[in-house]
């Protein structure tokens, strides 16, 4: 449904513009599917009568139009349209117009003529697409007309009814919903208009009409206008027409569109002179029956279809389409104007069975206002005999015989409250429902009963239909959301246990079991090997018993008590964590903080045979451990030798992750396990779970996949043991060559015959261009500038 | 029938017997050289095609080639057999072990913790954390617990040296989000909490708790109840039930203590539950007006339940563990059993 903004404003106050009007609607319930909005003309665009029309001296394709646009006298005008055809009443822009577009017009002289003026199509005011010749205006239009009078600034909503809301099928019912949006139903105003029954003869005598199937048609009103003369509306008329994306046709047919787009009731003009006996026949088709409907296509009807006759023969297919045989002609004289209400799943059924959808149909599928009808076909009679001339015939013949009659409906307060979880005070509830012109005929302390006026009739029939009336206006926005049944309690980020769990989750992931021990520990050795001083340990006024006098401030005593447990019990093949909260009174640090310690001894495979049966666990396993971990996070860890109390010395690494240390690791100290038995060296990793857990996690963004190939080159190298391989690593990303991957080891060769504690190392480097294949001969040259460098920048011999 | 061809169908049923008797590829050589060698059988009857009629040789040539065919494919899918013997022969001994990769397991405390979060959030609660080190208002006087109560003696709360406590239950961070935050709220409170017990089968210095608190309006008795036999169903199973009984805590009013229905013995009665046919899990009830104000919350208007519960009791039931001390000495042998 296409509604005029200007087209509203005539029935409704309101200062809305239009995305205002979109956006307060669509929140009320009444969607917006497009918006075209007519911009404002310059004054200097004006209408202008083309007087004269001869070639161009200099150019084929040109005109030279002599016009008069209403001043001081003719002027020439350069035009290239094809249709700038003697009298046409087209639009001119006078030097000095900005036009929409953006264009601004300039006296000129165009191949050697001047020209005064441009003659306009409709995309270049902005009032349209089309550019196929000039926009042409009514004959009608007075030279120098301002176009901004003829077509002013407008906007054009189309808005997606839903089936509920038949009522919003014209401007009238929407411009009734805007009056209750903004909460005042007084903004909205009936149109008022002259009857013009000049006529003293009436309509009752002049026609007859007869309804043999109340149940189909519960109302059918005739009105007569005579002597008008049928041709073109004027231009207003085509304007608003064509505004709403209806084709004009003539003044008669136009105004039978313009009502029913204005209050949503479809009407039909018949031509009085082609109706046998003048008279209306409304009843059932006979089974085989034909009409041949106004798009001139024979149709064969069952008894389902009503059809409207005259005292001889079908002329229309009620509510669906007209008759061929008793359309409004250029000659017609007298117009019978029917407005008739329908019933809905009949006019459903006849539009399905003969494929005719119209927009007479679609309304009255979905239900017309019955009390309107009569409205409608005075409305449209008036501007009949405006537009056309003529005379109104007095009166009309209503066929009603079974008048609609309001019905009260009920809601109680208490179950809008309980509905809409806000509170309902009965003085904003009255409010409402009153800014949607429904009268409010009763009020309790309770509820609230009100009378359903005729538009509403399909939709408002329960407490519910009410409730929900309330909901749109009180708006579905200012309904706070219930805590109550949301999450109470905070953010999921808050939860801490989410992070916790997560961690735990990923170390059993890497295979690695769950253990848990005590918070006490003995004083005398809660501190061995955590590099906590006895002065930060906190301690139990009233311990248990001296033995158990320290809260632990590390996790590490408590993972060498479960190795001592489990290798004095046998269990020599270890892979373990805990993760928990130790205290410390330490400045800079907090009271509390959850670390996870990861405890690794034994054989890696224990459950294999042969030599592989018998490969220890080392410190790359251990390390491997947390590089998977935290590679599950996305997170890669910088690795540097450091020292630490707990483990030996050379053996022991940290690990940091955006330059904040995370992790140490290593092989334990001979002494922190001198009383344990080991079979196998016990390696030991300690996390700050807390630093890990806020680290942010990486960007998430996927990288496109390589389209071309990669070509992989060796490099080899003899460098002392202090060479590092981070260090090589570091040199090789030095150079910054976008064109390499990766880098990998390959090979570690240690031999004394390589000489004074060198060794050699071997590297892959992997080459790969994003945007094209690379060659041989680019990766050689590559590959040789890489060896250059690394020659140059490390202290190696190059092999 | 021409003789020639019934004799090289014979030939091929020969040849066929002999290729099903083979078990190795010398003597299926063997067999193909006495069949298709230069002087094989099959070759032979093949240059008696000369000595045909010339009015026969058409069809019987073709019915020679068929079978000559047919003694090939016979031969290739003996060989094809044999082969595949010898690779099934040298193949590997799959039932040596594999290299495990195995995932670790999660302690039994921590899985009945992972439960209970997860039934609970599930129930719209949030989880909520606060510390080990805990005031002494936080844990007793913010839960209206009197001066001169039991639970506050140095006997059975460890106390810290700057006047501290190590928290005897997770209800102080009740309090804490209650102070931080008005209602409706809705939390659990999982963590550590630490009593003067001396260790034994049932006793633990340092045990888990989980915690509940659902302050709203119009919260009842019979939503508790609903909640924890919700919680107690998602557990141990949907035949738990839940009893109350009436009981006393400083903090909640009315009190109660709560029992499952025993899972070993489905209420029956057995040794687990002291013939009893009910489990004693923990206390709850429906939050004190005190406490309320101790936060400044309108007991007029909100009104709540909380309630507790032993990780470790819990744990123990679930997997008939009969001391507690086995939970935290951590024997792979027996945290391999979850």
């Amino acid at each position: 449904m296409k509604t005029s903004l200007r087209w509203l404003q005539n029935y409704v106050e309101t200062a809305w513009d239009a995305p205002e009007l979109a956006l307060r609607l669509t929140m009320a319930g009444l969607e917006v599917e497009g918006m075209e909005e007519t911009p404002a003309l310059p004054e200097t665009v004006v209408a202008a009568r083309i007087l004269r029309r001869e070639p161009h001296p200099n150019a084929d394709r040109l005109s030279v139009c002599t016009v008069d646009a209403g001043g001081a006298g003719p002027m020439a005008v350069v035009c290239g349209a094809p249709n700038c055809d003697l009298g046409r009443v087209v639009p001119c822009a006078l030097p000095g117009s900005r036009l929409p577009s953006g264009m601004t017009v300039k006296r000129a002289s165009i191949r050697g003529v001047e020209s005064a003026g441009m003659l306009c199509a409709e995309d270049e005011l902005g009032l349209g697409t089309d550019h196929s010749g000039l926009m042409v205006l009514g004959e009608e239009v007075a030279a120098g007309t301002l176009l901004r009078e003829l077509i002013p600034e407008d906007a054009v909503i189309d808005w997606e009814v839903t089936p509920n809301r038949p009522d919003w099928n014209c401007h009238i019912g929407i411009a009734r919903e805007i009056a209750a949006v903004a909460g005042d139903a007084s903004r909205f105003r009936l149109p008022e208009f002259p009857s013009r029954e000049t006529a003293a003869a009436r309509a009752g005598d002049w026609t007859r009409v007869e309804v043999r199937d109340p149940d189909l048609c519960p109302r059918y009103i005739a009105r007569i206008i005579r002597n008008v003369r049928v041709g073109p509306s004027p231009e207003w008329m085509r304007r608003a027409l064509k505004a709403v994306g209806i084709r004009p046709i003539s003044n008669v047919v136009d105004v039978t569109n313009y009502v029913m787009m204005e209050c949503g009731q479809p009407l039909h003009a018949f031509d009085y002179d082609l109706l046998h006996e003048n008279r209306i026949v409304v009843r059932r088709a006979a089974e085989g029956e034909t009409i041949v409907t106004l798009d001139g296509v024979e149709r064969t009807l069952t008894p389902d279809a009503l059809l409207i006759c005259d005292g001889a023969k079908p002329v229309a297919l009620a509510g669906v389409m007209g008759g061929a045989n008793s359309e409004i002609r250029s000659e017609t004289t007298t117009v019978l104007l029917e407005s008739a209400c329908f019933d809905p799943a009949n006019i459903r059924r006849t539009s399905r069975c003969t494929g005719l959808n119209s927009e007479s149909s679609y309304r009255f599928e979905r239900g017309i206002d019955i009390e309107m009808t009569a409205w409608a076909a005075r409305r449209a009679a008036s501007l009949i005999a405006e537009l056309a001339g003529g005379e109104v015939l007095a009166g009309a013949v209503d066929v009603y015989p079974d008048p609609w009659r309001t019905f009260p409906v009920t809601a109680r307060f208490a179950r809008i409250e309980a509905l809409l979880g806000v509170t309902a005070p009965p003085a904003a509830v009255a409010r409402h429902l009153g800014a949607l012109g429904l009268t409010v005929t009763g009020m309790t302390d309770t509820a609230i009963t009100v009378s359903v006026p005729s538009h509403r009739r399909y939709d408002l029939l329960r407490e519910a239909d009410l409730i929900e009336e309330v909901a749109r206006l009180h708006g579905l926005d200012n309904i706070p959301g219930s805590q109550a049944t949301a999450v109470l309690g905070g953010m999921r980020a808050d939860d801490r246990y989410y992070g916790i769990e997560q961690v735990r989750a990923e170390l059993r992931a890497v295979g690695l079991d769950e253990t848990l021990t005590y918070s006490f520990l003995n004083p005398a050795s809660a501190v061995q090997g955590t590099g906590v001083t006895e002065e930060q340990v906190v301690r139990p006024v009233n311990p248990l018993s001296a033995e158990l006098g320290a809260m632990r401030p590390s996790l590490i005593p408590g993972a060498l008590m479960t190795v001592a447990h489990n290798v004095a019990r046998g269990n020599d093949h270890l892979a373990f964590f805990e993760l928990g909260r130790v205290l410390v009174h330490a400045p800079g640090l907090p009271e509390e903080r959850n670390q996870a310690a990861v405890a690794l001894t034994g054989c890696r495979h224990p459950e294999r045979y042969g030599s592989e049966k018998a490969e220890e666990a080392d410190f790359y396993d251990l390390k491997g451990i947390l590089e998977g971990w935290f590679a599950a996070r996305g997170l890669a860890p910088d690795c540097r030798a450091t020292e630490h109390p707990a483990f030996e010395a050379g053996q022991c690494a940290a690990l940091a992750l955006g330059g904040r240390e995370v992790a140490v690791l290593g092989r334990v100290c001979g002494d922190l396990v001198a009383d344990i038995r080991l079979k196998h060296p016990l390696y030991l990793a300690l996390v700050e779970v807390d630093a890990v857990l806020a680290i942010e996690m990486p960007d998430r963004r996927h990288r496109s996949l390589p389209l071309y190939p990669a070509v992989a080159r060796d490099i080899s190298f003899l460098a002392g043991r202090e060479l590092t391989h981070r260090e090589v690593l570091d040199a090789i990303r030095a150079l910054r060559e976008p064109l390499i991957e990766s880098a990998g080891i390959f090979d570690i060769y240690e031999d004394d015959t390589l000489g004074g504690n060198r060794r050699s190392m071997a590297y892959t480097i992997t080459y790969r261009d994003p945007s094209r294949t690379l060659t041989d001969e680019r990766v050689n040259g590559l590959q040789e500038r890489l060896r250059a460098h690394l020659a140059q920048t490390l202290p190696i011999t190059l092999r | 029938m021409n003789s020639l061809v019934a004799q090289m169908q014979a030939v091929l049923e020969d040849a066929r017997e002999a290729l099903a008797g083979l078990s190795s590829l010398e003597e299926l050589e063997a067999c193909r050289v006495r069949f298709l060698g230069r002087r094989g059988e099959v070759t032979l009857l093949l240059k008696d095609m000369g000595r045909v009629d010339p009015s026969e040789r058409r069809e019987v040539g073709r019915a020679a080639n068929e079978v000559k065919a047919a003694v090939q494919e016979a031969f290739a899918a003996a060989l094809a057999r044999l082969e595949r013997g010898r690779s099934l022969a040298s193949g590997l001994d799959v039932t040596l072990p594999g290299r495990l990769r195995r995932a670790g397991r999660t302690h039994p405390v921590t899985r009945v913790m992972d439960d209970a979060v997860a039934i609970f959030r599930r129930m719209g609660f949030v989880v909520a954390d606060g510390p080990d080190q805990e005031t002494v208002y936080h844990n007793f006087d913010a839960l209206n617990t009197p001066e001169d109560h039991p639970s506050r003696d140095p006997q059975d709360t460890f106390y810290l040296a700057d006047g501290r406590c190590l928290r005897t239950q997770t209800s102080p961070v009740q309090v804490r989000v209650m102070e931080s935050r008005q209602p409706p709220v809705r939390i659990v409170c999982p963590g550590r909490c630490y009593r003067r017990d001396t260790p034994d089968a049932t006793h633990s210095m340092n045990f888990h708790q989980i915690e509940g608190l659902y302050v709203d309006r119009r919260v009842s008795l019979a939503d508790l109840k609903g909640c924890l036999e919700e919680f107690a169903r998602e557990l141990l199973g949907p035949q738990v039930q839940v009893r109350f009984r009436p009981h006393f805590f400083p903090f909640t009013e009315p009190s109660i203590e709560y029992d499952f229905s025993c899972i070993l013995c489905a209420g029956r009665g057995c040794g687990v539950c002291k013939r009893s046919g009910w489990l004693e899990i923990s206390g709850a009830g429906m939050v004190d007006p005190a406490v309320f104000e101790a936060v400044g919350y309108d007991p007029e208007i909100w009104t709540g339940y909380a309630f507790g519960m032993g990780i470790e009791r819990i744990a123990m039931i679930r997997h008939a563990i009969g001391d507690i001390r086995l939970l935290y000495e951590n024997d792979m042998r027996f945290l391999a059993q979850f």
